[in-house]
């Protein structure tokens, strides 16, 4: 029984320090990206195109929608209280500092982490890392860096995104349901928006960008020679990236409000 | 390179383990391989021929022990060197390994872009060509992977192994998948291989390639090299041991078939 545990816990360390070196390695190869000519500069442009520019419809109609929401749930509370004016407010700590960031993530994990960890999975099962190493070409600077880059850039650029569709293009909806004059509206959200706000979500997004993309890829790598093992490692990827990301966002909400 | 690495053989293994999943695969191997050398690595399936060769070429890890090319360690091979040991060493795999997202001519173009920046595109696209052309290869090759027959990924596969034009290559089951005219053109590249004294480590049980090119026939079974011998050795050899008997008395008995092939064409 002892035994047991004493190598579980064994097992645990080295895949913990293995992942420590996995991230260390990806930083390294990042921070050497574009020293000079490399061939993984295609690959970034495809993780850019498909996690940012594909996403852009989804993370639209998610930003109109919570932005609507609140106007119209707002507007009809909190005059009770007599405070309208926080509606602005809540707008805009929802939107660019809370929801924002972390929808924005939620919908590239569900959608590229899934794809990254598949595909990586799919290409340690069919020898393709193996072909990389083989002709020189080191797998974590052509494969994992391009993505962790391309991620990191679409989810600061989608969260950018966000904040445009939230605050600006609910109020296109909003005037479906209930009309607002758009200049009243409008100096109220420039009132209530500080740039801290929008730098706030835009850190956010890149430590999420950097959370989603290197646990995708630490997944997709870790797989053995099973076909059977490729969803697995989307599953994992998926649900060790919420966790980590929401336990992220509960940090830096806590350092900046602390 | 230094005279230590000159005097060095090509490539060495000294006590190579491995192991996957709680399981020996590898157990204490050794082998030095010189230059030119032409050695197949014979043995049943499972015995551990392919783990050997991936070892060999640093592409899996070795739980202990050491492989050494050309003098170093491929283990501590800083960024530069093991760009020169993968330009000086190429591997052609067993089921293929082509990269699904890229072209054929791209499988074949990027070591090619890597280790030959001066090329242009059409030179690189016009060396790929010509060596898949020699191989049979008729297809477009803007085509994916996904679309060819285990024996085009086969030829492919060989052919992004032999397109730098590399000192040692190591082949595993060269032949699998092959019909008999792609075997053939296979023969006449890996006779031009030979001619430029390239060095061949490949891991087969075709005996027709073994006799034909091999120079040194090493048998692997339960992990372990239980024999190894030039080529004219084993073949003139009687009672060598069991793991290698039934190897050697397979390889004999089609070398007969083969002469009285030809006193029977003769006739």
């Amino acid at each position: 029984m002892i035994e047991r545990i004493g190598a579980s816990v064994r097992e645990k360390a080295s895949s913990f320090l293995y992942a420590l070196a996995f991230f260390g390695r990806v930083i390294d190869r990042s921070l050497r990206f574009f020293r000079r000519r490399q061939v993984g500069y295609k690959v970034l442009v495809f993780q850019i195109l498909f996690t940012g520019v594909e996403a852009l419809l989804v993370n639209a109609v998610m930003a109109m929608a919570i932005g609507a929401a609140i106007i119209v749930i707002g507007s009809s509370l909190l005059p009770q209280f007599g405070q309208s004016r926080l509606m602005y407010d809540i707008m805009v700590i929802v939107i660019t500092k809370e929801l924002g960031p972390l929808l924005t993530a939620f919908i590239v994990i569900a959608r590229s982490g899934t794809a990254i960890a598949t595909e990586l999975a799919g290409m340690v099962v069919g020898h393709e890392i193996e072909a990389y190493i083989s002709v020189g070409v080191d797998p974590i600077s052509f494969l994992v860096v391009p993505r962790v880059l391309g991620m990191v850039s679409s989810l600061v650029l989608l969260s950018i995104y966000f904040n445009l569709f939230g605050l600006l293009g609910s109020f296109l909806v909003v005037q479906l349901i209930k009309p607002i004059a758009f200049a009243e509206y409008f100096q109220s959200l420039l009132a209530a928006l500080a740039p801290g706000d929008i730098l706030s979500g835009m850190a956010k997004s890149l430590v999420f960008g950097v959370i989603v993309s290197t646990v995708a890829s630490y997944q997709g790598f870790s797989v053995g020679r099973a076909s059977t093992e490729i969803p697995v490692a989307g599953i994992k990827a998926v649900g060790q990236s919420f966790v980590l990301c929401i336990f992220a966002d509960v940090l830096i909400t806590l350092a900046q409000y602390a | 390179m230094n005279a230590d690495t000159r005097s060095a053989p090509l490539l060495e293994l000294r006590g190579i383990s491995a192991s996957s999943g709680g399981s020996e695969i590898l157990e204490d191997v050794s082998l030095s391989i010189e230059r030119g050398e032409r050695i197949a690595v014979m043995g049943p399936s499972g015995s551990g021929k392919s783990t050997l060769l991936k070892v060999a070429a640093g592409l899996e890890p070795a739980g202990s022990g050491h492989a050494f090319f050309d003098g170093r360690d491929i283990a501590t091979l800083g960024q530069r060197d093991e760009l020169d040991f993968r330009k000086r060493a190429s591997f052609g795999f067993q089921d293929g390994a082509l990269w699904e997202n890229q072209t054929v001519l791209n499988n074949l173009a990027l070591p090619l872009r890597i280790h030959r920046p001066q090329l242009s595109e059409s030179d690189i696209a016009e060396r790929s060509r010509a060596l898949l052309s020699r191989l049979g290869f008729t297809d477009s090759l803007g085509v994916r992977p996904a679309t060819l027959s285990m024996g085009e990924r086969k030829i492919v596969s060989i052919a992004r192994a032999l397109v730098l034009d590399p000192e040692l290559v190591f082949l595993d089951d060269p032949t699998g998948h092959l019909d008999e005219d792609a075997r053939d053109r296979l023969y006449s590249v890996v006779d031009a291989l030979v001619r430029k004294g390239t060095t061949i480590v490949a891991v087969t049980n075709n005996t027709g390639f073994v006799r034909r090119f091999a120079l040194r026939l090493v048998v692997v079974a339960n992990g372990r090299v239980t024999y190894d011998a030039p080529m004219a050795v084993a073949m003139a050899a009687e009672g060598i041991e069991t793991a290698a008997r039934s190897v050697v008395a397979r390889l004999k008995r089609y070398a007969e078939r083969d002469r009285l092939d030809e006193i029977e064409e003769k006739r």
